[in-house]
């Protein structure tokens, strides 16, 4: 390995990230929930306040709708804040201060005020959640004017997409899925301010898959599984999903005709709802198999029982491939028992075999 | 002590008192035509607590924010432009009435959800805090806002941290139309500030002396001890929530209550007390209204006469580069 890059997961990139920055300028600071103690937020913020000291890196009391707003008032004076919120769910205490003020201040203000504030979301999944400590909302911040929406899937992207929303003069939110801390890769030495919006993970000319978050790494799983049958996808991953920009999409779409799109969250008024109909008007008239799939329409339940056929997992794609690509019931078969060597029963519930809960 | 009373006090409140009279009187001619929140019968409040601060002081106000813009040294034309959705307004007509805001006079914004910008306030309290700055910031709230969490999210962590932030909390009594009674167990809101170990005061609003007084020795504790404080300042709505008239037809305000504050109104309470005090005479005092008038009304025949802004605009200032 060169000494240029090292492999790392994503959770140690995202300490990394905030340490590199946060020696970089002094402005920024870091506040929110579960920073300086013993989990410190998934590890990701672990040693931070003994570097900086506890006036850039503290904890808040908990009132998230006033500490978001202290955040943006911070900004007005030059102050860049990163907040930590441990679940997505903590930010819809928070909504207000987000979607009234910290999207629309550099509106509202004619351009004289603008908010440079990040603020880390994590969105849970596995070991019993559940209803309130699970739910993958980018939908929700996407559809407001104003606000960035990033949400990463392995260590380099992770390490960028950070440094770019820390730099962004704007109001960011940064979700992290839960599991992908866990993914493991190499990261080089170097920052990068601007990131492409659209990653292109591999290529193929049978069929497109476009997918977001920690569905990304289910799709990398199922794409290996479908070349050993001679089957090529062309995969991409959204890491920026607002302010959306598809261009990259249209003409890899417009060439395969057969795609299927992954919401991370509820399909139902879905972030790739959006996105189909995008690529629907662009491609007018061109003759298009679609496959949209995401979360079933029920909020989810905690029981590994119950929460089995929630998610997207492998094999769910693959049949949906073979329904799409016309497959016969025999390969199919093949496909499906070659996945289900490399998926495991564990994994509905865990990201990992040495995962132990509790969160 | 400041000089609590002079000629300029009054210039203020007569320019708010003439300022929104005028936009009543217009109203019906439908140029305005965004929501108006006037502030008639509440002058004092504004200009008692502004006269206090300095220019690099920062002030945020709500949906009833034409008076605290005022006081605090706002630009009349670019208010009045901004009503009348004028490009030139204070914010190129994206805002309204309700959205004022003079950078230059760090009068930094105002936010009409009822408590919004009291977490803004936090903030740039917070900054003036890690900065070491001697400046303070001051946020307008009302009886209505005490109803919300973020006040009291706010109090607590301005104590535990040691803002420099005075919170001003206007009682009007009424939520639009629900008093106070109905909505709290005390019309007494500095008990929300002693519960977060914040000092406060309360005083009548409407007299402007007083207010002065209070928020004087107010800004001096915050100065000195690097801690927020809580004024409460009683006072009264003379016209309906929301519009140009008044709104008493209905009858949801008691006549007693009505009585005593229209008794109290503050321009007559603190006029009498410069001519008592010899400071101006009643022919002054009338001679000062007429100048003001000419000028006000030339103001708003300046913005009703211009063009509205290019729709291409309304696109601008979503994202920065």
């Amino acid at each position: 390995m060169s000494t240029k890059t090292k492999r790392t997961t994503v959770a140690e990139t995202i300490r990394e990230t905030l340490i590199h920055s946060m020696k970089k300028d002094k402005n920024i600071i870091l506040f929110g929930e579960g920073i300086d103690d013993g989990a410190a937020m998934f590890k990701t913020t672990k040693g931070l306040t003994k570097i900086f000291g506890s006036k850039r890196v503290f904890e808040m009391p908990l009132s998230e709708n006033l500490f978001v707003g202290a955040a943006i008032g911070a900004s007005m004076l030059g102050d860049k804040v990163i907040i930590n919120l441990q679940r997505v769910e903590f930010a819809l205490l928070a909504l207000e201060q987000i979607i009234n003020n910290a999207a629309k201040t550099f509106y509202a203000s004619n351009g004289k005020h603008n908010v440079p504030i990040v603020i880390r979301l994590v969105v849970g999944r596995g070991w019993g959640q559940g209803p309130a400590h699970g739910q993958s909302l980018e939908t929700l911040f996407s559809s407001i004017p104003g606000l960035k929406v990033f949400m990463p899937c392995f260590p380099e992207e992770t390490k960028n997409l950070l440094f770019e929303a820390i730099n962004d003069p704007n109001p960011v939110i940064f979700i992290e899925n839960r599991w992908c801390h866990y993914n493991f890769g190499k990261t080089k030495k170097k920052f990068k301010k601007k990131n492409p919006s659209i990653i292109k993970l591999s290529s193929g000319k049978d069929l497109a898959i476009v997918s977001t978050g920690y569905n990304t790494s289910i799709v990398q799983g199922v794409t290996k599984i479908l070349k050993k049958f001679n089957i090529s996808v062309e995969h991409f991953h959204i890491s920026k999903l607002k302010p959306l920009n598809i261009n990259k999409l249209i003409r890899p779409i417009k060439k395969i005709k057969k795609y299927i799109l992954l919401d991370n969250g509820v399909k139902e008024f879905g972030f790739f709802a959006e996105v189909n109909s995008l690529l629907n008007e662009k491609l007018n008239g061109i003759r298009l198999k679609q496959i949209r799939l995401g979360l079933p329409d029920h909020p989810i339940p905690s029981s590994r029982g119950l929460v089995k056929n929630v998610y997207i997992n492998g094999s769910t794609l693959i049949k949906n491939c073979i329904k799409l690509l016309n497959i016969n019931k025999a390969t199919g078969n093949k496909i499906l028992r070659e996945y289900s060597k490399i998926e495991k029963s564990s994994s509905v519930d865990t990201p990992n075999e040495n995962f132990k809960g509790p969160f | 002590m400041k000089n609590i009373y002079t000629k300029k006090n009054l210039e203020k409140l007569y320019l708010i008192r003439l300022v929104e009279e005028e936009i009543a009187r217009r109203y019906k001619k439908e140029k305005m035509r965004c929501p108006v929140h006037l502030s008639i019968g509440q002058e004092s409040c504004a200009v008692g607590v502004c006269s206090n601060l300095k220019n690099e002081d920062i002030v945020f106000s709500n949906h009833r924010s034409h008076a605290h813009y005022l006081a605090k040294g706002g630009n009349v034309q670019k208010m009045i432009d901004e009503i009348h959705g004028n490009e030139n307004g204070c914010i190129g007509g994206r805002g309204g009435s309700m959205h004022l805001q003079d950078i230059s006079k760090n009068f930094f914004a105002s936010i009409p959800i009822v408590s919004s910008s009291v977490g803004l306030a936090t903030g740039t309290a917070f900054a003036q805090m890690r900065r070491k700055k001697n400046s303070i910031t001051c946020v307008f709230t009302g009886d209505a806002t005490m109803d919300e969490g973020i006040v009291h999210e706010s109090l607590n962590f301005s104590s535990i941290f040691n803002l420099p932030i005075l919170y001003v909390c206007e009682n009007n009594y009424y939520s639009i139309f629900t008093h106070v009674r109905d909505r709290q167990t005390s019309s007494d809101f500095t008990r929300f500030a002693r519960s977060h170990k914040i000092k406060s005061a309360r005083v009548n609003g409407n007299k402007l002396d007083h207010v002065m007084k209070a928020t004087e020795k107010a800004i001096k504790y915050i100065k000195k001890n690097k801690k927020p404080f809580f004024l409460q300042l009683d006072t009264y709505r003379f016209l309906q929530h929301c519009g140009p008239s008044s709104d008493d037809n209905l009858n949801y305000r008691d006549k007693k209550e009505l009585n005593y504050w229209f008794n109290l109104d503050p321009i007559k309470y603190y006029e009498k007390l410069l001519v008592q005090k010899k400071i101006l005479t009643l022919k002054d005092l009338r001679n000062n209204k007429f100048q003001m008038k000419k000028v006000i009304k030339k103001i708003f025949d300046k913005s009703e006469n211009t063009k509205l802004p290019n729709p291409n605009l309304a696109s601008k200032y979503v994202y920065k580069n």
